[in-house]
Formats: C-alpha cells, sequence, structure tokens
C-alpha cells in the first residue's frame, strides 16, 4: 500500500499553487499535551504507507 | 464627576450586574469563571500554548527548535543561485509557503502559523551564525538529530549571511566594542533582531490580485519605455532593478494567496472528513466554522476584505509572512482601531458584509490575542533576556485625533478594550493616544483595565507625539495623526504608504548608565567586559566640573557613533542581502518606485529614531550626587569617590549613604532636575547631529528601558549615586530611581515636565497607583483622570502604570502556582509576574505607590 491508496491523502489539483506531480496532502488529526490540532504536510502519492495509514473507502 | 450613564453601558455590555466598585467586580467575575467571553474563548485560554521566555530561556518546556523552514529555505537558496538577490528571496519564500507544514488547532477561527508544528521554533540561518549556534547548541531545545544538519546549514550560509556581508565593513576592534553589550545593544545581526510597521491597509483594501496587476503593469510601461526611440541610459538603467523588484514582489505575493489557499483546502478537509463531536461549540456549529475560515482564506489576502472576519484574517496573514517567514520581526506594530473601522462598521453596525453581532466581534477580537500568546519567536539570546515574560514586543495602538482635532476613538476601539478586559492576557500590550478630547466612554475602558494592573494600555501623549512627527519628520498632518508605536515608545507612520520597514531605521540604542561611568573611568570597564570599550578621556580623579561634563559628552558621542555607524551597515546590507519583496508589495511607495522593501533613499516618510536603554537619568543622578558632594559641598574628592566604586562601595557605606541622600530627579527640585536637562539636551543634541540617510534633521531620540534595567545590571560598575554593581539601574526612561522620588506625583510629573520632551520622540514614565484607590474605590477614575489632565497639561510624553499590591507579589513569590493571572508592567510591555526574574521582582515591589488624590 502506498499513500496514494490512503483515506488521508488528498490529492492537490492540477493549477493549484503547491501542485506537483506525483505528490499531494497529507492530513492527519493529532493530539498533544495542550489539544488537538489538523496537521497537512506533503506525500508522495507512492510513498509506502506509514502507521497512520487507513484505507480509502472513498 | 464621571458618569453614571457611561458606566452603566458599560457593565451592560460586559453582562456586569453589580453595585460593587467596577474594577472590583471585574476581578472577581475572572478569579471566579477564569477569563474569556464565550465558552471558545474560555477554551483557547485554558489551552493556550504560552511560548514566553524568562531568563532567556522559554518557560513552556515543550518548546523545541524546527528545521523546516530552514531547510526549505536553504534548498530555495541552493536552487536558484546566481539568481538577483531580491528574486532569490522570493523564491525561498515561495518555495517554503507551497512545501511547509500547515495545521489548525481546535476551535480556531482565526487561523494561519510561522512553524512546523505547535510549540516549534524555526531558524533563519541567512541572519547569520550565532543565532543559529544559541539554538542548535541549547539541549533544552534542540532535538538531537537536528543538531548536525543545522551545523551544516550554518557552514552553506557562512558566506551569504547577513552577519557575514556587514562584519566586511566594520573594523575589527570596534566589532569586539559592540559584541561587548556594555556600550549599548549588539549589532542586529548578532541576535538577528529587527521590527517594523507592515502597511496592512493596502492589502485589505486592495487585496493581493490588485496590487499583483499593478507591479505587472509597472514592468510592462518600464519595458515599453526601454522600447522608446532614442535610448535614454539616464531614465532606462534603473528600469532593471525596478523590473526585478516588481518580479520578486509578484512571486511573493502569488505565492502568499497560494499558502491561504492551502488554509481554505485544509479547513474544508477538517469540516468535511473529521471527527468535530467534542468541540466546545458542537459538531454542527464547528463544521460552520471551519467552512466559513475555508471561505475567508480563499478570499484574503487574495481579494479586499469584505468584512471584520476578512480583515481580521487577512492582517493575520500578512503578519505572520512578514514577520515571522519572510524573516523575523518583532511588535504587532498597527493602529488597530482605525485599520479596522470600516470592516467592523460595515460587520457590526451596518450588517452589509459579513455580519455579526457585536459581542461575536469581541470574541473575534480575544482569539487575536490569544493567537499572539502563542506566537513563538525566535530571536537572540541577547533579546529574549531583556524580554522576560513575554514572548516578543507585541504592541497594539488606539486612540487618538485626527489631523482637525477630532476624537478618533469608535465602538471598535471600547471593543478592543473590552476583549482585554475579558481575556486577561498580557499580549499583546496596548498603546492608548491620549487627550482629554476622547469621549469619556473609551477613557474610562482605558482606565479600567488599568486598575486591572494589566499596566496596559499605557498612555502616550496624542497631540505631542503628533506634533514632533510633524516637526521632526515632517509628515504631513493627516499622515502624523495618525500614528502607532513602532515597538515601546516610538511612533511609527500607519497607512499604506511608506511605513518603517527596518530596526536599521528606527530602533536600537545605547546603554544610559554606562556612558557616565565609562567617563569617570577612562573608557574603560571593569565591571562585565574588561576591556576598553570607550574612548579615552583622561583620569577623571583630576577632573573639575566641566571636564568631567566634556568626558561624559564624548563617551557619549563614541558610543552613539558606533550605534549609528552599525545601523547603516545593516542597512545597506539587508537591501543587498535580506530584501522582503512581500512587505515590499504591501507599500504603495515600493510599488510605486519599484524599489525594495528596506530602500531608504527618498523615502518620504522616514523614521529615524533611537534610544538610550536603560534611560540616561542614571548619568543625571550620578552627575549630581558628584557636583553635591565634591565640587559644590567639597566633603569628598574624586579620587575618593573612585576609591569607593572600585570597592563597589563596600567598606564605605557612610559615604554611600551621603551619596545616596543627595538631590535626586523626581522631587521637583531645580538642583538635580537641571543637570537631568543638561544630559537630555546632550544626547538630544548628539542624536540631531547624526545624519542618518534620509534624516536631515538628525536621528530622533528616545529614553526608555524596556526591562534592560534590571537584565543589564551585572553590566553596569557601581555608581556615585549610590548604587551597587548588579543592582537594578534606572527603570524607564525619566521615571525617577526606585524608592528615591519622596515627594509625591506631582512632584515627579513637575521634575519630568523639564525634560526636553519637545525635542524628543518619547520618554518612558513608570508610575505605581494604589489598587484600593484605582480597583476597589468609586472614586478612582475621577483621581485618575485629574492626574492624567496634569500630566497631560505639562505635556509629558507617556506614563504607565502598575496597579497592584505588595503583598499580592510577595504572595506570588512564595506560590506561584496560584499567582498565574498576575499581569505587571515591566517596561514597555506586561508580564506575567511569576515569569520574571526574582530581581526584577524585586524592582516592581521597590517602585513607590503614589498616593493620588
Ligand atoms: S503518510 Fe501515512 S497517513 Fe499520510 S497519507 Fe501516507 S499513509 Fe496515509
Amino acid at each position: 500500500m502506498t499513500c496514494k491508496d490512503c483515506k488521508f491523502f488528498y490529492p492537490v489539483a492540477e493549477g493549484e499553487f503547491d501542485y506537483e506531480q506525483g505528490k499531494g496532502d497529507c492530513v492527519n488529526a493529532l493530539q498533544d499535551s495542550k489539544g488537538k490540532y489538523w496537521l497537512v504536510r506533503k506525500a508522495k502519492e507512492d510513498a509506502p504507507s506509514c502507521a497512520n495509514f487507513k484505507p480509502n473507502l472513498k | 464627576m464621571a458618569s453614571a450613564a457611561v458606566l452603566a453601558e458599560i457593565k451592560q455590555e460586559m453582562n456586569l450586574e453589580t453595585n460593587e466598585p467596577f474594577g472590583k467586580a471585574i476581578w472577581d467575575k475572572k478569579l471566579k469563571e477564569g477569563p474569556g467571553s464565550t465558552p471558545k474563548t474560555k477554551h483557547l485560554y485554558k489551552r493556550c500554548r504560552w511560548a514566553h521566555t524568562a531568563g532567556g530561556l522559554y518557560v513552556d518546556e515543550e518548546i523545541k527548535i524546527s528545521l523546516q523552514r530552514a531547510r526549505l529555505y536553504t534548498e530555495a537558496h541552493k536552487a536558484n543561485a546566481g539568481e538577483i538577490s531580491v528574486i532569490q528571496r522570493a523564491k525561498c519564500l515561495e518555495h517554503y509557503l507551497k512545501n511547509c507544514d500547515l495545521y489548525i488547532q481546535d476551535e480556531e477561527i482565526l487561523v494561519g502559523v510561522n512553524s512546523a508544528r505547535p510549540a516549534t521554533l524555526e531558524l533563519y540561518p541567512e541572519g547569520g551564525a550565532a543565532n543559529m549556534f544559541d539554538y542548535l547548541e541549547d539541549e533544552t531545545l534542540c532535538p538531537p538529530e537536528l543538531y548536525d544538519e543545522g551545523v551544516e546549514m550554518v557552514e552553506y550560509w557562512k558566506q551569504w549571511s547577513l552577519s557575514a556581508m556587514c562584519e566586511r565593513y566594520v573594523d575589527p576592534e570596534d566589532l569586539r566594542v559592540m559584541s561587548s553589550a556594555v556600550t549599548g545593544e549588539t549589532p542586529v545581526w548578532t541576535h538577528f533582531y529587527t521590527n517594523c510597521i507592515p502597511p496592512y491597509q493596502s492589502v485589505l483594501e486592495d487585496g493581493l490580485e490588485k496590487r499583483i496587476e499593478w507591479c505587472e503593469k509597472n514592468i510592462k510601461n518600464a519595458k515599453a519605455k526601454l522600447r522608446q526611440y532614442p535610448w535614454n541610459g539616464e531614465e532606462n538603467f534603473p528600469l532593471f532593478e525596478k523590473i526585478d523588484n516588481w518580479t520578486a514582489m509578484i512571486i511573493s505575493a502569488k505565492a502568499v494567496i497560494g499558502w491561504a489557499r492551502r488554509y481554505s483546502r485544509l479547513a474544508r478537509i477538517i469540516a468535511e472528513d473529521f471527527d468535530l463531536s467534542d468541540s466546545v461549540s458542537g459538531a454542527n456549529q464547528r463544521k460552520k466554522e471551519l467552512l466559513e475560515v475555508a471561505d475567508i482564506c480563499y478570499n484574503v489576502p487574495a481579494k479586499p476584505a469584505r468584512g471584520l472576519k476578512d480583515a481580521m484574517q487577512s492582517k493575520w496573514f500578512c503578519y505572520m509572512i512578514v514577520q515571522n517567514i519572510e524573516r523575523y520581526s518583532s511588535g504587532y506594530s498597527q493602529l488597530e482601531d482605525d485599520l479596522l473601522w470600516p470592516y467592523y462598521k460595515r460587520s457590526v453596525i451596518d450588517k452589509t458584509g459579513q455580519p455579526m453581532t457585536r459581542a461575536e466581534a469581541i470574541e473575534l477580537i480575544e482569539c487575536e490575542r490569544l493567537k499572539v500568546c502563542e506566537r513563538t519567536v525566535t530571536k537572540g539570546r541577547w533579546m529574549r533576556i531583556i524580554h522576560p515574560g513575554i514572548n516578543d514586543l507585541h504592541i497594539l495602538s488606539i486612540g487618538g485625533l485626527d489631523e482637525n482635532g477630532n476624537d478618533m476613538s469608535t465602538d471598535l476601539t471600547d471593543a478592543i478594550l473590552e476583549a482585554a478586559l475579558n481575556i486577561h492576557t498580557n499580549e499583546p500590550s496596548i498603546a492608548f493616544k491620549y487627550s482629554p478630547k476622547i469621549n469619556e466612554k473609551t477613557r474610562r475602558l482605558v482606565y479600567e483595565c488599568v486598575s486591572q494592573g494589566y499596566g496596559f494600555p499605557s498612555i502616550k501623549h496624542h497631540e505631542r507625539n503628533t506634533k514632533h512627527s510633524i516637526e521632526k519628520h515632517d509628515w504631513p498632518p493627516e499622515v502624523a495623526a495618525r500614528w502607532a508605536l513602532v515597538l515601546c515608545m516610538a511612533p511609527g507612520a500607519t497607512g499604506r504608504y511608506s511605513t518603517q520597514h527596518s530596526r536599521n531605521e528606527g530602533g536600537g540604542g545605547i546603554d544610559g548608565p554606562n556612558q557616565g561611568l565609562l567617563a569617570l573611568w577612562d573608557g574603560y570597564d571593569d565591571w562585565f567586559s574588561k576591556s576598553q570599550v570607550g574612548v579615552h578621556t583622561g583620569d577623571a580623579s583630576k577632573f573639575t566640573w566641566e571636564e568631567l561634563l566634556k568626558a561624559v559628552r564624548t563617551q557619549i558621542e563614541n558610543s552613539a557613533q558606533l550605534m549609528f555607524m552599525n545601523k547603516e551597515i545593516t542597512s545597506y546590507a539587508e537591501g543587498k542581502r535580506l530584501e522582503s519583496p512581500f512587505l515590499a508589495i504591501m507599500d504603495d511607495w515600493n510599488v510605486e518606485e519599484g524599489v525594495g522593501a528596506y530602500e531608504r533613499y527618498n523615502k518620504p516618510y522616514t523614521n529615524t529614531w533611537s534610544s538610550y536603554y536603560p534611560g540616561p537619568l542614571a548619568i543625571a543622578d550620578d552627575l549630581t550626587a558628584i557636583k553635591y558632594w565634591i565640587f559644590d559641598k567639597k566633603k569628598y574628592t574624586m579620587a575618593q569617590l573612585l576609591e569607593a566604586l572600585k570597592a563597589n562601595w563596600n567598606g564605605y557605606e557612610e559615604m554611600r549613604q551621603e551619596f545616596l541622600s543627595a538631590p535626586k530627579f523626581g522631587n521637583d527640585d531645580d538642583y538635580a532636575d537641571e543637570i537631568a536637562r543638561w544630559v537630555f539636551d546632550t544626547s538630544t543634541d548628539v542624536w540631531e547631529t547624526v545624519k542618518m540617510l534620509g534624516a536631515p534633521k538628525g536621528v530622533q531620540h528616545i529614553a526608555q528601558s524596556v526591562s534592560a534595567f534590571v537584565t543589564r545590571g551585572p553590566m553596569v560598575g557601581a555608581e556615585p549615586f549610590g548604587r551597587r554593581h548588579g543592582e537594578p539601574t534606572h527603570d524607564g526612561g525619566v521615571s525617577p530611581y526606585m524608592g528615591l522620588d519622596k515627594k509625591g506625583p506631582t512632584a515627579v510629573l513637575k521634575s519630568v515636565s523639564k525634560l526636553p520632551h519637545d525635542r524628543m520622540k518619547g520618554n518612558q514614565l513608570n508610575q505605581r497607583l494604589p489598587v484600593g484607590l484605582m480597583r476597589e474605590s468609586e472614586k478612582g477614575f475621577d483621581v485618575w483622570t485629574a492626574y492624567m489632565k496634569t500630566w497631560h497639561d505639562l505635556g509629558i510624553d507617556h506614563v504607565q502604570f502598575n496597579v497592584v499590591r505588595t503583598e499580592d507579589m510577595r504572595a506570588a513569590q512564595k506560590e506561584p502556582e496560584k499567582w498565574d493571572h498576575l499581569i505587571v508592567r515591566i517596561a514597555g510591555y506586561s508580564a506575567r509576574f511569576i515569569s520574571l526574574s526574582k530581581l526584577a521582582q524585586d524592582s516592581i515591589i521597590s517602585r513607590t505607590v503614589q498616593e493620588l488624590g
């Protein structure tokens, strides 16, 4: 499985400022001692999935 | 008599049903219910990630460095090697904004961050090695896995950094003196600290898309001019550089629009795809809020603000870029009520754009205050040490009169003050442009904030400061009237055009007390650097009174010369190496002329100023004690005094007590006050003699202290007025030494009024007033108003108040965990008392409580 198959992977549309072929956004909900936050990081479509991977059922 | 109707209106707006004095009722309510006017801001206050420092260290131990910005900037710098510097800077910004991580925190309605994760600090390798190593070598801040990569970056930037360029122009001996910290602030390029006023108004009114079109049109016209026959080199040559500047502005602005829209996308994804059931607003409401955030971030800063929500978000995005991402810059400088009033009116009063209630607007302002408290700031240890208890010098301005003398305060001014009363944060501080012409309700709210012990609003004399800007900076009256403080004390132009962009134009300073001491020791500093840092002015044991004054002036001139030379060198270098094209596109003058953000040739509204910090009253009290006991009473000789000072007064207690008992500034005693006048006039003469770029009338002069009066104590040797080495120096710029003003508040005001306020840009005065009168009595407002009238009539520049009980401060020293809410005024800013060093706490406790009425 790769990031592309993950529920948290969001492709960036062509024409967007940060569009780059083969890359998208990985969005996760995270929690630390102070509170919750939602983080977006750049992820490669073909990168091997990480421990947070959830299958994309959309 | 204060109007009961005004008070009733405020109570109603703040939902306070009580017959107790208003200040006490607010205080008690906050202790009972906690800060925040709504469940959202109560929650955000509780989970606020305070990012302040104390003793140079970050109080929250979870704060760590990140290398994301440094890494992305380094990558882009390498990838664009050989490119014109300003375009290279734009491409670094673009690369960062495209690839950086972003996050939105729970309950936020104002978004935008400057770091890869909450509670992380991003670094600025382009500043220089000193600041990078300051963070990399601090094991409490630098995760070990980042160290080697950080060092590699330092190596790369060695040849490209601001400090590397500046060092070329400085003689090594001068560099040693400037870096000693004894004569004054170390160079900007060693601690990488600067400040500016972003011209927000242009972006809120125009939107960036319109400004990009303006730059594109300028490029088109310039290229057309190049094709005109016959060729005119005089006119055409400058166009090449202008085209580069406009190109860099366009790249930056497009990148900022794209970055804001990344937030828009993120907010929509969170709203649509994530579980929001634990939101304090409820899942549906939170989803609605996030979708609105998505809409706002899509709209601004690309387009003009439609209402208050857009305006606040657009302002915050610009702030993040200009003062946190494009480079670090201190401050939160803006005339906030004037800037946001059109949008507040549209949303809250007319309901024609982004309609909202007044209470919702206040909630948004509370959110902004909390967001400022969470701003993680990377600045040199020198600056962290002199800013204890805060993240940074965040000071916004409100109030004042327009050029025709009309009250500029609006319902938004009152909403800003009410939000401050609700949320009880020490940051951002507020400066109030005071005039008795300002309506009573606004003045009452100012008073209520003061009575809570916030130490803000600090009060600046509106008319005096406006007049000074017209006379000394040649600003037109409508510009001069709309000043906002740049940092603690200095007014700067606001608006769309030609605002201050760098500390090298206005800021920095030399140490007050040490100028007098260097004159006593032939320029040698035996207390901190153990080296020659001043010029040789001769053996003081043989000085006549006149020779002593001459030596003091010579030391001032020498330290000031080093400071001014360094400011201009840095200014030149930042234009060549460290341009900020996004800041440039915000400013109409830069876009019109096609010049970089740090250009100062022919700049219309220059703001050249610098300070003494700590202030120079130490010189005055020292000289007064010397004159009194040595040259007038002839009880001691200069040689005896030097012996006693060398011994740090040890073994000379009787003599020290006599020098302490000599006349002192702050007691309406002409003997001391005339010498203080000489010190201030002499210093102002020196500043005015200096012709920095764009300042034909000389550099404008300010006396203030930040908190350097405590932190610099170890750098200032024993003083003739009776102070020992290491003890706090004079507090403020024109505040009498703690505990030595013995004749009451009017005597202080009279002494202060004898100083040359009209010649100066600012003079910081700290006063301490009793809690019983200010917070717990019905007559406090009337008594304070009478005091303010005297202050205003005397033409004094500034005043700020601590309203805090000695017993509360002592209790907080014993059980800090119970006194998290205690705020005190330090200097140009307010801090949580428990975050201060014991010495700083004691110095606040030692300030004389002035009994009014
Ligand atoms: S990095 Fe992990 S969580 Fe993110 S998209 Fe890839 S697999 Fe999913």
